[in-house]
């Protein structure tokens, strides 16, 4: 890695740093396990969030391991996510904002000419961030208690993974990745009365889950063997398995001057299997289009023995052009730069009373090479989520995401040897 | 090329934290809130309980504070010890005391106000604690009952009236001689204990008094061996308690008895099980009658309070919190005393539940005989103490 190298990665990493945490997020991942992450790269999220059907060898796909296989150098990807939300109902509106590290990944190739690389690291699954008021009151001919509910809800789901791609041949590409879902959901209320006479509390809810799934994913490219209309095609498709999380749940509760915690409670949590299948077409070496469909049966999801309440199918749609970037010496620095756009549109898994919520977004992003073989990857999104009708909530979120993807040429033999 | 990638990306890093720092703060003003997602409401419930059980015990205590008392008012007795510094007497091993005068300025008095003050004085045998000695301390040999050094009778005077006791000259000299004396260890001080025809308890002024003018003071005159030179001089600074007893005062079954100057506190338990774990107490009212019949409290009680206290423990009566509650009568009231004990039940939605401690409020516990009677559990319904507890919990 040389010193721009470096540099570079501190500086994403002191941006995202001083992002982290924020003022809050959407008030709809209250619901579930909060908002989901569909994010195979920040490639991806400049593309419409299509990734499944084609590969790369400076970026790494968190969601399709099969994907790796044209790594040829050890790689590291790691990532930063800013998210602003404009959210209103009819009559309120505000901008909340909040920063996250998004996930590092390190791919390491073991076999170039077979396509095998080995990949670990970490990822955001889902986030939870709300943070909002209510009030009420309890009148009587004695008494008169008015009081504000101030709700919080931290944390989310992250998933560490470790896999491994393998191309038999040319034009086929498995590949396969342990999953360990972990992280801890708290959701607090505090009760505070407007007067000193009564007494105030909190009421905090942990939830901390964790268990394993497995992904399997395929990709067939480079198909003009199969046939000629069939060559500048690819094909993706991953699935990955239903996961059984452990789930332990307690209460803690803070009066005044006291505390109090409830015993804890295990129960199994049911994250339903998901699936995606993506296609990308190449009319040049430099050009991709993409078209991504995923789904997720969140209705069958099981907590405690029960469906939660509010949850529906999910299901999703990418759409993503890239030009990519020339790779000839001596081109200028905006012929070196790739360009991307793309378009999604989610039907979410949040459905609040029987409310289905959907979103669509715009994004578009930029390739920039750092070196020769370093790639700085930004993305922009804009998109809009729920409806204020039917007393619901409207977010307008916008997003900034970047990468830096290094690599280092590790245990090949040089020329010499 | 590279350089100017480092310079945009330090710019978009600065734009990006502009951006974040241009958000709102979340306040009630903006809140964001909709009836179709599943936030949790608070219901808010209100129930009154009344005392399930109690008890009173005697709980010998020091009382070390700014009033001493000393008399007798009916099963009433108190006696007051103190002694001046030894080391505040010059060294004068042949001097001839010619007076020995103990002043005491009064302070308060318990029963008939034209009843009789009198008391002996007596020479302590040996060392005592003015933060350990209690009435049971005083029943051991502490002093020598048959051999009087002083004595006083006299009316209730003036609240703050000074009374003066001639005391054994003796007894003064013992304090005056040198270390090496065989007598240096008899300067333990002096008790004074009522006599028999006492009908009433005095409240003196004790070393506790923040003014020199209030506290006792003995006053020597001496004269040299020689007989040619005489010389007068007062003495103040000492240490001083009282201890004081009744017996048989908890004879009523319905009743909880909160006495000073004793002292006597009462234990009271509540049932908060019908809370559940997590509930939020809001408030807490507690509601005490006295039986005006059997307190005894005069007009130096003003306004007397009940400080109430959460119990540690079970097993010992000193197993409580320091903090505490303070009952006070209500407003126009003269025998309903409350107070919002909120703390004390959460305590007990919490666990474990030892229930309430009762006992004189603040320092007149440790120099007054205010006696409060309170109607306890087993109190007919319209003077049984009561709890009303206004509570939250989740609305599921």
């Amino acid at each position: 890695m040389n010193r721009r190298s470096r540099f570079l990665a501190l500086t994403i990493v002191l941006a995202s740093h001083t992002m982290l945490a924020g003022s809050g997020g959407s008030i709809y991942s209250l619901i579930g396990i909060g908002d989901l992450r569909y994010l195979p790269s920040v490639r991806a999220a400049g593309m419409g969030f299509a990734g499944y059907a084609f590969t790369s060898p400076y970026s790494i796909n968190t969601l399709s391991p099969a994907t790796w296989g044209k790594i040829d150098r050890a790689r590291v990807e790691a990532s930063m996510l800013y998210e602003g939300f404009s959210s209103s109902n009819t009559t309120t509106s505000r901008f909340l904002a909040r920063g996250d590290v998004s996930g590092a990944i390190l791919a390491f190739p073991l076999s170039s000419a077979q396509g095998i690389v080995l990949a670990a690291g970490f990822t955001p699954y889902s986030k939870v961030d709300y943070n909002t008021y209510s009030s009420g009151s309890y009148v009587t001919p004695a008494d008169t208690l008015l009081y504000s509910l101030h709700y919080t809800g931290q944390g989310g789901i992250s998933k560490g993974l470790l896999g491994l791609s393998y191309a038999p041949t040319h034009s086929v590409s498995v590949g396969a990745s342990l999953n360990y879902l972990f992280g801890t959901i708290e959701r607090a209320t505090v009760m505070t009365p407007r007067t000193s006479t009564y007494y105030p509390g909190t009421q905090n809810e942990e939830t901390t889950m964790n268990g394993p799934t497995v992904t399997l994913s395929v990709l067939l490219d480079s198909l003009g063997g199969v046939a000629d209309s069939l060559q500048p095609f690819s094909f993706g498709l991953v699935a990955t398995t239903r996961a059984s999380l452990t789930s332990t749940h307690r209460f803690t509760y803070t009066f005044s001057d006291q505390a109090d915690t409830s015993s804890e409670d295990t129960n199994i949590m049911t994250v339903p299997a998901s699936f995606g299948v993506g296609i990308a077409y190449h009319p040049s070496e430099r050009w991709i289009l993409a078209l991504d469909y995923a789904t997720q049966a969140w209705s069958t999801i099981e907590y405690q023995g029960k469906t939660p309440e509010g949850l529906k199918d999910a299901w999703m749609v990418g759409f993503g052009v890239e030009r990519g970037p020339a790779r000839e010496a001596g081109v200028p620095l905006l012929d070196r730069i790739a360009y991307r756009l793309g378009f999604n549109y989610e039907s979410t898994y949040y459905n609040p009373n029987g409310n289905g919520i959907n979103a669509w977004t715009i994004t578009g992003g930029l390739g920039l090479p750092v070196s020769s073989d370093a790639r700085l990857n930004l993305a922009i999104d804009y998109g809009m989520r729920g409806t204020t009708s039917n007393g619901l909530i409207q977010d307008k979120i916008l997003r900034f995401s970047a990468s830096l993807s290094i690599s280092e040429q590790w245990f090949q033999r040089s020329d010499e040897d | 090329m590279y350089n100017g990638i480092s310079r945009r990306l330090l710019v978009l890093s600065a734009l990006s934290v502009l951006l974040f720092a241009c958000s709102d703060e979340p306040t009630e003003q903006n809140a964001l809130l909709t009836p179709q997602l599943p936030f949790v409401a608070m219901a808010v419930r209100e129930t009154t309980i009344v005392a399930t059980s109690g008890s009173t015990f005697k709980d010998p205590v020091a009382m070390n504070s700014t009033v001493n008392l000393v008399g007798r008012s009916g099963k009433y007795t108190a006696s007051t010890v103190l002694a001046f510094y030894a080391t505040y007497f010059p060294n004068r091993d042949t001097v001839n005391v010619i007076s020995a005068t103990l002043y005491l300025h009064g302070a308060s008095f318990y029963g008939d106000s034209t009843g009789q003050l009198s008391f002996t004085v007596h020479r302590l045998n040996h060392s005592w604690n003015q933060e350990t000695l209690t009435w049971d301390s005083v029943q051991t040999d502490l002093y020598d009952p048959s051999v009087i050094r002083g004595n006083y009778s006299g009316r209730i005077g003036l609240d703050t009236e000074e009374v003066s006791i001639d005391l054994d000259t003796a007894m003064a000299r013992e304090w005056m001689v040198t270390p090496t004396s065989t007598e240096y260890t008899l300067r333990y001080g002096m008790i004074l204990v009522p006599t028999a025809s006492a009908t009433v308890v005095r409240g003196f002024q004790s070393f506790e008094n923040d003014s020199a003018s209030w506290v006792p003071s003995v006053r020597l005159i001496c004269r040299n061996v020689a007989g040619t030179v005489m010389d007068t001089a007062t003495y103040n600074l000492g240490v001083d308690t009282f201890v004081g007893n009744v017996d048989g005062l908890d004879s009523d079954p319905k009743l909880a008895y909160v006495q000073a100057g004793i002292v006597y506190r009462s234990i009271m338990n509540f049932d908060v099980s019908l809370l559940p774990k997590g509930a939020i107490v809001n408030y807490a009212l507690l509601t005490l009658h006295r039986d005006p019949a059997t307190s005894w409290l005069n007009r130096f009680a003003a306004d007397t309070a009940i400080a109430v206290h959460v119990m540690q423990g079970s097993a010992t009566t000193s197993a409580f919190e320091a903090t505490s509650a303070i009952a006070k009568l209500v407003p126009g009231s003269a025998t309903t005393y409350t107070d919002n004990i909120a703390h004390a039940v959460q305590s007990w939605v919490r666990g474990p539940n030892y229930g309430l401690l009762l006992r004189t409020d603040g320092a007149r516990e440790f120099h007054a005989f205010d006696l409060v009677t309170l109607y306890n559990y087993l109190a007919d319904s319209t003077r049984v103490p009561r709890l009303k507890i206004i509570y939250s919990v989740p609305k599921n």
